[in-house]
Formats: C-alpha cells, sequence, structure tokens
C-alpha cells in the first residue's frame, strides 16, 4: 500500500457514543485491506449528512466475491463488524468484486435529540 | 496590464498546474494566480491545496470564467485566499492581488453574494459533497463510476443523492442536473 487518505469533518458531540464502534470497524476493515487486498490505495471516509452519518473505508486492491466463502479470519472479521453496527441500530453493507477493489460502508441515521426524546 | 503597476512584479508564467506547484515550491513568490481548468493535467483546486499546503507558501488568488458552486467551494476549500472572474476590472485585480499579498481576501461581488445565500439557506444548500456527487452526475458519471472517482462506497453515493433530491425538491438525475444548473451550483455545458 503506498497511499492512504482520510477525509472527515469535525465530529459532534451526539455521536460520541459510536466512535468506538466506528473506530473499530475502520481497524478491522483497514486490517482486511492489508491483510487480503494487495491494494495501491485505501481511502477511509467519514461523512456527516442531513439525516445521519456514514463510514466508508475503500480501497482498489483485488477485490472479492462477497457471496463466496472467505479465508475464516476476514469472513470472522466481517461478522464481527456487522454485529457491532446493528447492535447500535446502523447498517454495514460490502461492495466488492473480483479485481474491482472493496468498498465497505457503515451508517448510522442520526440518535433523536433530547427534546424528541423527552426528559 | 500587471507590467504597468509599479509595486507588482510577474515573475513566472506558466501553462499547466503542475508546473504552477513546482514554481511555487522552487521560486520566491508572494501570490500566484491560478486559473482552475487546465485540459486533462492536474486542476486548479488540487494544485491550489499543493501550494498551500507548504510552509511559507504563497497565497493563491483564482482568477478564472468559472463561477459555479462546485469551483469556488473546492478552491477555498483547498486554501484559495481569493477568488476573481476574468471580467474583473483591472483596479480590482491589482487591489486584489496585493490584498492576497497582505493576508487579506479578496471575493468577487457575485461570489460573495453565493456564499452569502449559502448561508442564509443552511437548510437547503447543498454541501460540498453533494455538488462535487452532483457535478459527476452532470459529467454523465454512473453511481459506479462515481463511487470510483471519489472512494465511496455506492451506498453513500446513494445517500448523497437521496439528500440532493429533497434539497432540491426532485426525483430524477435529470432534473436534479437541472435544478442546479439553473441555480448556479454546477458548471454550465460550454
Amino acid at each position: 500500500m503506498s497511499r492512504w487518505s482520510f477525509t472527515s469533518a469535525a465530529i459532534r458531540s451526539s455521536w460520541l457514543n459510536r466512535t468506538s464502534a466506528l473506530l473499530r470497524v475502520a481497524q478491522s476493515a483497514l486490517a482486511n485491506t492489508v491483510q487480503h487486498a494487495d491494494a495501491r490505495r485505501a481511502t477511509v471516509t467519514l461523512s456527516y449528512m442531513d439525516t445521519g452519518l456514514a463510514l466508508d473505508i475503500v480501497d482498489d486492491g483485488r477485490g472479492f466475491d462477497p457471496t463466496a466463502a472467505l479465508p475464516n479470519d476476514a469472513h470472522f472479521g466481517l461478522s464481527t463488524m456487522r454485529a457491532r453496527v446493528l447492535a447500535l441500530g446502523g447498517s454495514l453493507s460490502v461492495e466488492s468484486a473480483d479485481g474491482t477493489g472493496t468498498a465497505l460502508a457503515v451508517s448510522f441515521d442520526h440518535p433523536p435529540t433530547v427534546q424528541e426524546v423527552g426528559t | 496590464m500587471l507590467a504597468t503597476e509599479p509595486d507588482l512584479l510577474v515573475v513566472e508564467e506558466c501553462a499547466t498546474a503542475e508546473e504552477a506547484v513546482r514554481i511555487a515550491a522552487t521560486v520566491d513568490v508572494d501570490v500566484v494566480l491560478m486559473d482552475l481548468q487546465f485540459g486533462a493535467g492536474m486542476d486548479g483546486a488540487t494544485a491550489t491545496a499543493a501550494i498551500t499546503a507548504t510552509a511559507d507558501a504563497p497565497r493563491v488568488l483564482i482568477l478564472t470564467t468559472y463561477d459555479a458552486d462546485v469551483d469556488v467551494l473546492a478552491a477555498i476549500e483547498a486554501g484559495a485566499s481569493g477568488y476573481l472572474l476574468k471580467d474583473a476590472a483591472p483596479d480590482d485585480l491589482t487591489h486584489a492581488i496585493r490584498a492576497a499579498a497582505n493576508g487579506q481576501p479578496a471575493l468577487a461581488p457575485s461570489v460573495a453574494n453565493r456564499l452569502m445565500d449559502r448561508t442564509r439557506n443552511r437548510g437547503s444548500a447543498l454541501s460540498q459533497r453533494e455538488i462535487e456527487v452532483l457535478q459527476l452526475v452532470a459529467d454523465g458519471l454512473s453511481n459506479d463510476k462515481i463511487s470510483k472517482r471519489l472512494y465511496l462506497s455506492q451506498a453513500t453515493i446513494k445517500s448523497h443523492l437521496v439528500h440532493i433530491y429533497t434539497k432540491l425538491n426532485v426525483d430524477s438525475r435529470t432534473a436534479a442536473v437541472a435544478t442546479a444548473q439553473r441555480k448556479g451550483m454546477l458548471r454550465r455545458e460550454r
């Protein structure tokens, strides 16, 4: 891997309870990239949008067929990531095919504000 | 035109953004006048980011014909200290160069107006990333191509498009591009 890049807006306090999950996902996804992807470039992007937040980890490596059997460690990493994200109410998707790189995306809707929840 | 100003000296001129980055790093200049599009090579916003990222960097003043939000926002984000249009009066240009040399911003009035409009309409204004995505849609790229270009998943590209449609009150790619072009967010066909 010769090139890394990171893009993000400033973290908002309402997201602090999810930052550790996002960090773990980013770590696992990048570990997979380093071990399996043979990529030249990987980019991590944190996007704040009107309705929520998205974390994308995208590389230009060899890709894989997400429906096929994976090496045990990669498979385990993905299921752990997905479970962690689902438990917090988010979603995780993997876009990849042989030879086209891999994009892993996690998204969370904005948590309700204190006013919406009531006190 | 600048040659008639006693306190301004044109040190170098060049035809590509790559050359501008190289010269700015090796020659002692105070202000770089930068256009935005140079054919197939590096674009002006990327060059601006490269120039302003260095220590003791010169100020970069954009001088271009492009006045769409997509270009203005990218240039400012890249670190440009001013943004002028090529129809600016000579006095405005020399004033802006002196301002830039002193670390002060300089914006064409129409550009300043557009930025103020964005602040006033914060809820409905497209984010810089949304405008970037929509410009690529206008350029004819599929979601897959946009995803590869921006190093984002297609899922996130789709989320951006949903938010773009909501803010522009449209329900198709074509309508989103037409509306955004009419509002001056995207480059016009030329």
